[in-house]
């Protein structure tokens, strides 16, 4: 099922307009720098923020028409968003947090959590577990709910280097095996490239190719650069 | 406002001939005023804001995000209530549970002009020391006043401890 | 000494404490969403 999005919001420096269709069973990025429109039109497609007027559909279901009225709440959307930071529920052990979306089965939250390696750690609570753990247990509870359609808003980009490319991998990985469209939220190009079956630039609410290939352009070129860093430890230091 | 005056209005809307006192009447057969149920009325009224203030401010203090995040999990509202809001505001619940359990005990003028003083029914403790003051019974009156003492402070020392600890 | 004044205290603050607590909390937590710029809990 492919999402079809054609919205229009007035922002505070700018309008968000966008006519987007996200392909079905593809990890389309959305790219661009800070405060270009990316977690507002996440936001939407959520069902948190409404926009001043659009359309939107997922497959044959109608999520938003301003003409007609129609609002699907989000609850009733069954997708799954997981964004930067995201807030477990704190009273909640690791595990009840994974299992708490509406309908979540038991033995697909086992196999979650197994998967996301954070099986043995079920019984603590949040706070009692490192960041990257929490935000594998944000992606668990998710999943867990069997969304139809997965939203990632700059997920991993309060973690460190490290626990980012672990995280990254296995999200690629995971990708195949989910055969649902995945909506990749970043600023980070590199990211961008390694993720992404499809690419969609937003600069200043609207769509920018052109902004996209001076990116591109910044990227090929640091790599020289970046190849020399490896071979030379003061450089290195810049990375 | 002063409890006389909050007693003052609602003796009049539970009077027989009041709104309240009339459909009490109509479902029971028997009027509200100087019974017990009549007391517990008074006093709920006179406490309501006492219960409100640290709830909302224990529910203002829950992360937005948590809510946003039970939403698009397929919560409904009211299992976002039960789920979500309830267990995180644990502590307000209580702080306000209790101060509203020590304000009704401490009540007198509300009890007083809504319930008179009928012994088994609307005596309660504050009028019943009140009285026993006005006929100058004053040991009765310091033994009663002082088995209240413990209770309040035990109830004010948990709510200190509820209020300083940051919730969970 | 009245210890049924003192009882019949001790049941009406604990009876007016859970009715109380019963009817506001849900009150309470309405409340905000007026307040808030996002739609809360009670809209949708």
């Amino acid at each position: 099922m492919n999402l079809q999005i054609r919205i229009r919001k007035p922002l505070p420096h700018f309008e968000l307009s966008l006519d987007v269709n996200c392909p079905a069973e593809a990890m389309t990025v959305v790219i661009g720098p800070s405060g270009a429109g990316k977690t507002t039109l996440m936001r939407i497609i959520a069902g948190l923020d409404k926009p001043a007027e659009g359309f939107m559909q997922f497959g044959d279901e109608v999520w938003l028409d301003t003409k007609l009225r129609v609002f699907v709440p989000p609850q009733k959307r069954r997708l799954a968003y997981v964004f930067q930071d995201y807030p477990l529920f704190p009273h909640l052990s690791i595990h009840d947090n994974a299992a708490f979306a509406a309908g979540a089965k038991k033995d697909v939250v086992q196999e979650l959590l197994e998967r996301f390696g954070i099986g043995q750690l079920q019984d603590r609570k949040p706070d009692a577990v490192s960041g990257g753990e929490r935000q594998r247990c944000a992606i668990c509870q998710a999943l867990a709910r069997e969304p139809r359609l997965l939203l990632l808003d700059e997920p991993f980009s309060a973690l460190d280097i490290f626990t980012r490319r672990a995280l990254r991998d296995e999200l690629r990985n995971l990708k195949e095996g989910l055969g649902i469209p995945v909506i990749y939220v970043t600023h980070d190009v590199n990211e961008a490239l390694y993720l992404a079956d499809g690419l969609l630039p937003i600069v200043e609410g609207r769509v920018d190719r052109e902004w996209m290939q001076r990116s591109l352009a910044r990227v090929n070129a640091a790599k020289s650069e970046r190849a020399k860093a490896v071979r030379d430890p003061r450089l290195s230091l810049a990375y | 406002m002063p409890p006389t005056v909050v007693g003052f209005y609602l003796l009049i809307v539970m009077d027989p001939e009041g709104w309240l006192g009339g459909l009490w009447k109509g479902a029971t057969g028997s009027p509200i005023l100087f019974t017990f149920a009549g007391i517990v009325i008074a006093s709920i009224t006179y406490s309501i804001p006492f219960a409100l203030q640290p709830m909302r401010a224990a529910f203002e203090k829950i992360d937005p995000r948590l809510i946003e995040s039970a939403r698009i999990l397929g919560l409904s509202p009211p299992a976002i209530f039960l789920r979500v809001i309830l267990p995180n505001s644990r502590n307000g619940i209580a702080a306000s549970a209790i101060l509203v359990f020590l304000h009704t005990l401490g009540a007198f003028g509300v009890i007083l002009m809504v319930g008179g003083s009928v012994p088994g029914q609307t005596r309660v403790v504050s009028v019943a020391i009140y009285e026993a003051v006005e006929t100058l019974q004053y040991g009765s009156a310091a033994m009663m006043s002082l088995a209240l003492l413990p209770i309040c402070y035990i109830f004010l020392l948990v709510v200190h401890r509820l209020t300083k600890r940051s919730p969970s | 000494m009245d210890w049924i004044a003192l009882f019949l205290s001790l049941k009406l603050a604990l009876v007016a404490t859970a009715i109380l607590m019963i009817v506001t909390a849900p009150l309470a937590c309405l409340w905000p969403c007026r307040l808030r710029s996002s739609d809360f809990t009670c809209s949708s």
